[in-house]
């Protein structure tokens, strides 16, 4: 009973929320808003959840006097940030201010590093080694060639070039690869819904 | 140069976490638990806005209903506990749920009837001709129940080659994207905070 | 002994530090942002049709902006909101609602509400920011269904139904654009899904440039009106609004960006193949 009756009620709140789009019941779509605010409320708790995974690690460090430095460094920053927020709201100033000088800029050099890791691959790893890995490489740098304005630089009307590999050849992919995905998600779905596929669930009993 | 602490907090915390291009370091390590940490603080924080506007507030109004979905809320946490992990098989559910009624209700239209209708187009240029068989020969590329051969492997090879544009054209944009990212960390360190640029 | 040396340059080719690799790549990159020069730059369709839509908003009308973004993409899609909320600020009596289902959007329409301000709108009868529902695509749904129950309060903790502005929206049908930024999921796919494909209310996208093949056949069947593609995009629209911004400033480093990441394509294939030249003719 412990893996059935959790795979009734997501059997139920799956149904429930179909049969809402295609029947023009009042009642249907009252309760269809009440489910999604329930989402919503669980998705916050999950949230916390994610975090009480990283704090139980890091506790644990500092427990055991293993990188202690970093995890304190880790666990005040989030009781800080989580405690600012909580205390003054996330639209104060306090809290903006520390969202701007550190969170945001800090997020973006995370990112960024991609750039670099991009060109030492293009240089070491993106080798034409077969016709295919070719086409990928001559296509992708046409498209470059076109997304700044070294293709104008060619000719003026280069970025037809561009525009046909992207609305043509990429569209005609790209259009296959969302189908095909498409229907093995509803297939997912589907064997997700009527409970054949549980792994969701996790393991044990 | 600037005077102001955000932007002095904001360029060195770049210029520490860009000293790992040169090698792991200490101030790497700091830089980059100081921003999982800040990172994590901030998803509790707007967690629990969500949590305030969205249930205690309207419990307060009187809608005591909504003590169920806070209920399961915490029922998550279970997943901690090896004796009871099984009780957070219900929030669980309760997400997959909206989760697959979500999808099933939307894609068949928006991502198959919708693009299945945009392949019927005369096939009277080059461009149709590509864009049709290049959709065929991509969703043939997935049919696993029938051997690529004959036809049917022609028409996974045209799949083939097609996607193997689709993915340079990815390429070529995810270049531009993380040099964008760059562009935007080189704006705060040479704009903002040494004032090079104007 | 020639072909020797050669063999030794090539293969020391192949074998360059990453880290002159990245320096390469960071000088000139920044040279253009010190020294900037401008570069012609083509207007897509996709962006005229932005640019129309945004246009023809009349007096009444309201705008909804999604801030799908996480400050991790900031960079590239940030610059495109700044441009179209200027080319909104000169718009008379046109309202814009945000929203954001990523924990850092309601942080980014905020950033971006000086324009407004600077234009005379004041907060709550001009431009309100509801703030981030969790719960991804169920949400969206959510808001798109009922706006107010979705969002009792807004972001600076203001009761929603004591904003006049949102007295003149119920639901998405009564919005007369929605403009998505987006990072990654939800997505352009989740708003076509639970607001296009039910409201048909016209939806454009502002999203990072990678993500835009993958998008092209929303744009293609009629379900987005537009596509605005990262920091070009942002560029594009500049161009239009006639007013250099962070986008404009950008295509000359990212031009030069492209040259470099083109150059070791090249170079790393040559002295790849070269290598394998060598190799094959010192063995036979």
């Amino acid at each position: 009973m412990r893996r059935e009756l959790p795979s009734v009620v997501l059997f139920v709140v799956g149904l429930l929320l179909i049969l809402e789009r295609f029947l023009n019941v009042g009642l249907l779509a009252e309760v269809g808003q009440e489910i999604r605010t329930w989402g919503i409320i669980v998705a916050a708790f999950a949230v916390a959840v994610a975090s009480m995974n990283l704090i139980v690690v890091h506790v644990r460090n500092v427990r055991q006097h293993k990188n202690v430095v970093y995890s304190l460094t880790l666990l005040l920053a989030l009781v800080g940030m989580a405690g600012l927020g909580i205390a003054t709201g996330t639209d104060s100033s306090g809290y903006k201010f520390w969202y701007n000088s550190l969170l945001s800029p800090m997020s973006s050099a995370m990112f960024a590093m991609l750039a670099f890791y991009i060109a030492s691959a293009a240089y070491r790893a993106f080798i034409a080694k077969n016709a295919e890995a070719a086409v990928l490489l001559i296509s992708a740098v046409l498209l470059m060639l076109g997304n700044v304005a070294l293709g104008e630089m060619i000719h003026p009307n280069y970025g037809a070039v561009s525009s046909w590999i992207m609305n043509v050849p990429n569209l005609a992919g790209q259009r296959g690869m969302m189908i095909a995905s498409a229907i093995g998600a509803v297939a997912t779905s589907l064997r997700v819904l009527v409970g054949i596929d549980r792994t969701h669930f996790g393991g044990g009993e | 140069m600037s005077t102001n602490v955000g932007d002095w907090l904001a360029a060195l915390s770049i210029l520490a976490l860009y000293s790992f291009l040169y090698k792991e370091n200490p101030v790497y390590r700091f830089a980059e638990h100081l921003f999982v940490g800040i990172s994590a603080g901030h998803a509790i924080a707007m967690a629990y806005g969500n949590v305030r506007d969205v249930a205690v507030k309207p419990m307060l109004d009187g809608r005591w209903v909504l003590a169920f979905p806070c209920l399961l809320g915490i029922l998550l946490f279970a997943r901690f506990s090896k004796k009871n992990s099984w009780l957070a098989r219900y929030p669980v559910a309760l997400i997959t749920g909206i989760g697959t009624g979500m999808a099933l209700r939307g894609i068949p239209s928006s991502q198959i009837l919708a693009q299945l209708n945009g392949i019927f187009i005369p096939l009277t240029n080059i461009s149709n001709i590509i864009l049709f068989f290049g959709v065929i020969g991509a969703l043939v590329y997935f049919l696993f129940t029938k051997e690529h051969k004959g036809i049917v492997g022609g028409f996974a090879s045209v799949g083939k080659w097609i996607m193997m544009v689709s993915f340079g054209a990815t390429f070529g944009t995810t270049v531009f994207e993380r040099l964008s990212l760059f562009i935007g960390t080189l704006n705060t360190v040479l704009g903002d905070w040494l004032g090079i640029i104007k | 002994m020639a072909a020797e040396t050669k063999g030794g340059f090539v293969e020391k080719l192949q074998h360059v530090d990453r880290r002159i690799l990245y320096l390469v790549l960071a000088v000139l990159v920044a040279i253009p942002l010190i020294w900037p020069f401008t570069l012609p730059l083509q207007v897509s369709p996709a962006v005229y049709s932005l640019y129309d839509h945004v246009e023809s908003l009349k007096s009444g009308d309201v705008v909804l902006m999604s801030f799908d973004y996480s400050a991790g993409g900031a960079p590239d899609i940030h610059p495109q909101v700044e441009a179209i909320v200027r080319h909104l600020a000169k718009k008379d009596g046109v309202g814009l609602v945000t929203v954001g289902f990523f924990p850092d959007g309601p942080m980014f329409a905020e950033k971006v509400f000086w324009i407004l301000e600077e234009a005379g709108k004041t907060y709550g009868e001009d431009f309100v920011n509801l703030g981030y529902r969790a719960g991804g695509e169920g949400a969206i749904a959510m808001l798109a269904s009922d706006v107010k129950a979705a969002f009792q309060t807004d972001f600076r903790g203001n009761d929603t139904s004591s904003l006049p502005l949102l007295q003149k929206v119920k639901s998405a049908r009564d919005f007369s654009l929605i403009i998505e930024f987006a990072g990654g999921s939800p997505g352009p796919p989740e708003w076509i899904r639970q607001v296009q494909a039910v409201y048909r209310v016209p939806l454009a996208v502002g999203i990072s440039t990678s993500m835009v093949p993958a998008n092209m056949p929303f744009l293609e069947s009629g379900q987005l009106i537009s596509i605005l593609s990262g920091l070009r995009g942002a560029a594009e629209y500049e161009v239009l609004l006639g007013e250099a911004g962070k986008g404009s400033a950008a295509m000359s480093s990212q031009t030069l960006g492209h040259l470099v990441i083109m150059v070791f394509l090249i170079v790393g294939n040559v002295s790849y193949f070269l290598t394998r030249k060598n190799s094959s003719r010192r063995i036979s």
